[in-house]
């Protein structure tokens, strides 16, 4: 019987070409779609779990009263708590931040290279993680001046040789070290560690090589800075625990300033549980979510499709059926029958959607930015159940149409009544609505991101950052000759007639501040004020100037005022949210107060109007400018024209300035606006998903459209013979589809509203969403299903009615 | 084999209620050849339907073989019908998707026939009927006579007692027509299966032994 069932699927399917190529290329549409978000979703899924004993590690975690949460702790509370609880069987540090800088390898030859993935860690790293460690022993990281290298970066330096044993350079916040290459590893894609070099953290209890910064000693309670892994026992009470460690902590620390620390599964960095998940995360759960949504409308929609077309197609079927009843088929032979042909469509379909995705992966990997393949999908819950939805899908579908089809009395299809008003046609109207619903729903999100991109990148910032050039700082050779130098560059900077205006600082628009910290009051601010965060700006005198930002009151820093040492120093300026934050009345009442930062007494010399140093997802921070003459950017006004050639320029004069120094710079606009680099990802994922959606909503109402001319082919040659035009007739066949997209969009225009006005409370500042874009939106959707349909209906609508008439 | 009795079947039209069928009484026994006659609309194919049990009446008694088939739930009644009569209608109906052999084969796969069995009582059909050189085209390639036969040897394969035929010649010219009967004719005389069909033709009616004769849904004549 399933011999024949296929033999007679595959007859079928041959025989109705079009019918088939619609509903296959829908399911294929579908599918595709479906799997590369599986790919993308499944991956996110799957991070950190090559960790062989990674339902044991937690991550320690500091939470805020005001809802703040970082992974940053105190180098010595590792050791402390594995003393202390036998539950922690090991801990490992481990910390990207500290270890950043400059790169090079001891060969005066080699190129120097800004490294920002790399850490200092534990001697246990490579035991206490899974990383495969492709050559060296994981014990030789306890010692000082070692280093691990991965693969990938161990070809970047020193290609084809072997890096054992060979010397690394590494300029950074501590000075100048070397290390020797003791190891190479391997780190999988789905880490979120990914370090291309791993320093050994006992270096930073040399004291040669910490010199002056005390804050990083290694086993000091007081400066936050390093990560802490634990490896517990398994069936740990974790609440429990937590109680322990923070009444250790607290006995230790005693300062109550209401920090308190948690355990976070490891399990839970990338992806955390639920929405309430407290702790800081690498992956975006709200963004798997949102992809996942649009992943199961998508494949929805095909299935939609394929039941539409084929209870449409049922009145052909009718007859076979009823003729098969009689002769002797009992319901679940023909149930049968019609579900091996959906499942055989479903095949062709997905094996078509396989061919699609190998085609369109390299699209969907530029939308979505990352390295996806069909192997991205791990065997994990995620893909279990994906995989599930696809087959109860497919499943589902077909044992629907096949109920239809099979549904059917002999008598009423042998006695050719019409079957087309039954209740599958209400179901089809349904799933019509359905499908554009979430069209309009997709288009109508879609203009709502970019309005909101396009406000975000119009709106006037407060200050100016086009054809400014900034450049990074050197982080080589700061030794005795280095103020010289850096004297000699800014002199190279003034006398360039090519150079407008130039600033030294510490941070720039669009990068984020130095650093937060609380402790700000003055005499007449509110209680609690100390405990809020400011930011801070380290700046010189001519930074205001140089991206145009105005004072409200009071004045700007001096030169001299920019070379005071940071310890002596007493001048700051604020902007006028600070001023506010403060408890000020008026800008001028705070250049004649004095505020407090714990001890000190700062002078508050100017009042800085508000501008957004971060995008406008963020409302404007309260922002403490600091004076220094900083060496972490330098930012350049260049005059129009030839940039290419006045970038050649300056980086020779960098060069003879910072010998050994990378040259690298970026454009602020550029930089400022990549901070919506996840709204344009949102955009364009959204552009994508719409078209993809109104492609399979089309080849349906096509599909749909075909059939019900069909089934009214003779209406339509009565009414011609009696005289109506064409477009009377299209009108006639549009009508009932247009209305059909109206129901559609009084559905999901109040949907989509809801979902985006929720996605703009991420933003400080947003837009309003503008009433017309809503029948703006569905109008766009009308307009291309009428063109869908306009494609049989024109056709109808010229034919000679004589032929229509005569095939009765 | 066959006794209905007071059987009426009618539709609501309004407030008048229109009778299809209208108190027919009704004895067949196995053997007969039986042709129901009338103008159109009165009732014949209706009366066909009723007896082949893809209808039911609104009033009346129906025994087959002594079953009382207006007592039966539809499921059983589809198994009795599947079990003992094979259909035969104007318009043919073969499956279009599947070859002659297939189309004759059909009825024996609802049936779980084995592979074997099956092989060779379509052979014999298509043997009898003359149609071995056919076996693989599809019904849009035949011929309407061919069609008919091939529809008959379906409605044979499953060996039933009783066939019912609606017009079975309707579409056919005279001398196809002729070529049915008279396997009609041999089915009913060398095989005993009870025969029931419906004709306008005077001359296929009389290749049975009893006519009965139809008006506005009440039996005129039973000769």
């Amino acid at each position: 019987m399933l011999r024949n069932n296929i033999v007679l699927a595959i007859r079928n399917i041959t025989r109705n070409k079009a019918y088939s190529l619609l509903n296959i290329t829908g399911i294929a549409l579908g599918t595709a779609a479906f799997l590369l978000i599986l790919q993308f979703v499944s991956r996110e899924k799957s991070f950190n779990s090559f960790h062989k004993e990674l339902h044991q590690l937690h991550r320690l975690v500091y939470t805020s009263p005001d809802g703040n949460s970082w992974p940053e702790m105190e180098p010595g509370i590792g050791p402390l708590i594995k003393e202390h609880f036998p539950q922690i069987q090991d801990f490992c540090r481990y910390e990207s931040g500290i270890a950043q800088g400059v790169v090079k390898i001891n060969d005066p030859g080699a190129d120097p290279f800004r490294e920002t993935g790399i850490g200092y860690a534990d001697g246990n790293f490579f035991s206490f993680f899974s990383f495969p460690l492709l050559a060296g022993k994981a014990a030789d990281l306890e010692h000082p001046f070692t280093v691990f290298v991965s693969n990938k970066t161990a070809k970047k330096y020193f290609g084809n040789k072997s890096p054992i044993g060979q010397s690394i350079l590494l300029y950074n916040q501590f000075g100048e070290g070397t290390f020797r290459v003791a190891g190479i590893y391997d780190i999988p894609d789905n880490s979120d560690i990914q370090y291309d070099m791993v320093f050994s953290l006992a270096t930073l209890a040399v004291p040669s090589y910490v010199k002056d910064n005390d804050w990083a000693a290694i086993g000091n309670l007081s400066s936050q800075y390093i990560q802490t892994m634990v490896n517990l026992s398994p069936g740990t009470d974790l609440t429990h625990l937590e109680k322990q460690l923070n009444e250790l902590r607290h006995s230790k620390i005693p300062e109550q300033d209401g920090t308190k620390l948690h355990l976070q599964k490891m399990s839970a960095m990338h992806l955390p549980d639920s929405f309430n998940d407290p702790f800081p995360s690498f992956g975006n759960l709200k963004y798997v979510y949102v992809l996942g949504l649009v992943a199961i409308l998508i494949v929805f929609m095909a299935w939609f499709n394929y039941v539409n077309l084929s209870t449409a197609q049922a009145l052909k079927r009718a007859n076979e059926i009823g003729i098969r009843k009689i002769i002797g088929a009992s319901r679940a032979s023909l149930i049968q029958l019609y579900l091996t042909e959906a499942m055989l469509m479903n095949l062709l379909g997905a094996g078509l959607a396989l061919l699609l995705v190998l085609f369109i992966q390299p699209v969907f990997n530029n939308l979505i930015q990352q390295e996806l393949t069909l192997t991205s999908i791990k065997w994990n819950n995620i893909t279990i159940t994906g995989i599930g939805i696809l087959l109860t899908g497919a499943v589902l579908s077909g044992w629907y149409t096949a109920m239809v089809i099979t549904g059917y009395q002999p008598l009423t299809v042998l006695k050719n009544k019409s079957i087309g008003s039954s209740k599958s046609s209400v179901v089809r109207k349904y799933l019509v609505v359905a499908q554009f619903a979430i069209s309009i729903g997709l288009v109508l999100s879609t203009f709502i991101i970019y309005k909101q991109l396009q406000y975000m990148q119009d709106s006037a910032l407060g200050m100016t950052i086009d054809k400014l050039l900034v450049v990074r700082g050197p982080s080589v050779g700061k030794d005795s000759s280095y103020a010289n130098r850096k004297s000699a560059f800014i002199t190279g900077l003034e006398s360039n007639p090519q150079v407008q205006q130039f600033s030294l600082t510490g941070s720039v628009p669009g990068s984020y501040y130095n650093f937060r910290t609380a402790g700000f009051s003055q005499p007449g601010s509110n209680k609690g004020v100390e405990q809020k965060s400011f930011a801070f700006a380290i700046v010189d005198h001519r930074y205001l100037p140089t991206y145009s930002i105005d004072l409200v009151a009071g004045r700007n820093f001096t030169p001299s005022e920019t070379s005071v040492e940071w310890n002596q120093n007493d001048k700051v300026m604020l902007n006028e949210r600070a001023v506010k934050e403060l408890g000020f009345k008026s800008a001028e009442e705070a250049i004649s107060t004095r505020i407090s930062w714990d001890e000190r007494s700062l002078q508050v010399l100017g009042v800085v109007k508000n501008y957004h140093h971060t995008g406008l997802q963020n409302a404007i921070d309260p922002i403490i400018f600091y004076p220094q003459t900083n060496n972490v950017y330098y930012s350049i006004r260049l005059v129009s024209g030839r940039i290419q050639e006045q970038i050649a320029k300056l980086e020779t004069l960098f060069k003879q300035s910072f010998p050994n120094n990378p040259f690298e710079y970026f454009f602020a606009d550029e930089q400022f606006n990549r901070q919506y680099i996840a709204e344009s990802k949102y955009g364009a994922l959204f552009t994508t998903a719409s078209f993809w959606a109104i492609l399979i909503a089309c080849l349906g109402l096509f599909g749909l459209t075909t059939y019900s001319i069909r089934a009214r082919t003779r209406e339509i040659g009565i009414r011609k013979v009696l005289g109506a035009s064409v477009s009377d007739i299209t009108t006639l066949l549009s009508l009932d589809f247009i209305k059909l997209v109206l129901v559609a969009g009084l559905i999901a225009c109040p949907l989509a509203w809801w979902g985006m006005q929720n996605w703009l409370t991420n933003f400080a500042y947003k837009i309003e969403i503008p009433w017309w874009l809503l029948p703006f939106a569905v109008l766009v959707a009308l307009f291309i299903a009428v063109g869908t349909i306009s494609i049989q209906t024109i056709k109808t609508a010229l034919s000679n009615p004589i032929k229509a008439l005569k095939t009765d | 084999m066959i006794k209905l009795e007071h059987i009426s079947k009618w539709v609501n039209q309004g407030n008048n209620r229109i009778f299809l069928l209208k108190d027919i009484n009704i004895n067949i026994g196995e053997g007969e050849f039986i042709s129901i006659m009338g103008p159109s609309g009165s009732g014949k194919s209706t009366l066909l339907n009723v007896i082949g049990m893809l209808d039911s009446a609104d009033e009346g008694s129906y025994f087959f073989n002594d079953q009382p088939v207006h007592t039966l739930k539809e499921k059983q009644r589809s198994l009795l019908y599947k079990q003992h009569i094979g259909f035969v209608f104007q318009a043919y109906h073969l499956i279009d998707e599947l070859t002659v052999y297939e189309n004759i084969e059909t009825p024996l796969l609802y049936q779980d026939t084995k592979s074997a069995d099956r092989k060779a009582m379509v052979g014999d059909m298509l043997d009898r009927f003359n149609i071995v050189g056919k076996k693989d085209l599809f019904p849009a390639n035949l011929s309407g006579g061919q069609q008919q036969l091939v529809g008959i040897a379906r409605a044979l394969i499953a060996k039933p007692k009783l066939i019912l035929a609606d017009e079975p010649t309707g579409n056919l010219n005279s001398k196809q027509g002729e070529e049915i009967m008279e396997i009609f004719t041999q089915l009913n005389k060398e095989e005993g299966v009870t025969i029931i069909q419906v004709t306008h033709s005077e001359k296929n009616a009389a290749y049975g032994n009893r006519i009965i004769n139809l008006l506005d849904g009440r039996i005129e004549h039973n000769r």
